[in-house]
């Protein structure tokens, strides 16, 4: 994993607001974070892989937990 | 950008890489990668994440090992074990490691002797087989071999 990725994954839940913006506007690849720093998984097990349905699943989970605004 | 252009771009990491042993085939999609792309999915990414966020064959260790990866592709009947030659009537993947042993990329053989590849995030290409050999995946570990499907010469 690439050290500014794990950095970022240090930087805990202070994170997420960034990393769920980014991931509406450029779709990175911030599963592995957003999992590691929430301990939670909104992606359900059929839709692993299916970049499109883990995305909107994550940035769903976002708004549910008011952290869409950055 | 152009593909010659593009070809001059990745060349520090790809030496062998030319316009006349290479060509593309499609743009970046971030959709898959390139070992669900040799699996001749186009709807996920593979990849034995540990925190299980990409799919990866379920009755598979999930870990980044070659026999892992082998037995990934074994599930889609990549089970005979060959060296690079087009064989009429066998569709071939590629499977490299870096020096450690843990896998980086694969390829799929197509019927003219040519082998696609996602190319990381850059673009989609088909290639001699020798054209993106250096640094950046490592070597070939293993060849696998399962009888031809029918198959479009695109790769896709």
């Amino acid at each position: 994993m690439h050290p500014a990725y794990q950095a970022i994954i240090g930087m805990g839940a202070a994170a997420l607001p960034m990393i769920l913006e980014d991931l509406r506007q450029n779709s990175g690849h911030w599963y592995w974070a957003l999992k590691a720093i929430s301990n939670e998984d909104p992606v359900v097990p059929g839709d692993r892989g299916s970049i499109k349905k883990m995305r909107n699943a994550w940035l769903q989970w976002g708004e549910t937990k008011g952290l869409d605004r950055a | 950008m152009k593909f010659d252009d593009l070809v001059r771009a990745m060349q520090p990491k790809f030496p062998q890489l030319t316009a006349a042993n290479s060509r593309p085939t499609s743009p970046y999609d971030e959709g898959y990668n390139c070992i669900a792309w040799a699996a001749d999915d186009t709807d996920r990414w593979w990849e034995p994440d540990p925190l299980f966020q990409q799919y990866w064959p379920p009755s598979v260790p999930r870990e980044y090992t070659l026999d892992a990866f082998v037995r990934a592709y074994g599930l889609q009947g990549y089970i005979e074990r060959c060296n690079a030659t087009v064989e009429m009537g066998k569709q071939k993947v590629a499977i490299y490691t870096a020096s450690s042993g843990k896998p980086t990329h694969a390829a799929r053989q197509l019927p003219d002797g040519w082998w696609a590849r996602k190319l990381g995030r850059e673009i989609d290409i088909e290639h001699e087989f020798e054209a993106l050999d250096g640094p950046m995946y490592g070597t070939v570990a293993v060849i696998l071999a399962r009888p031809a499907k029918q198959h479009s010469m695109s790769g896709k």
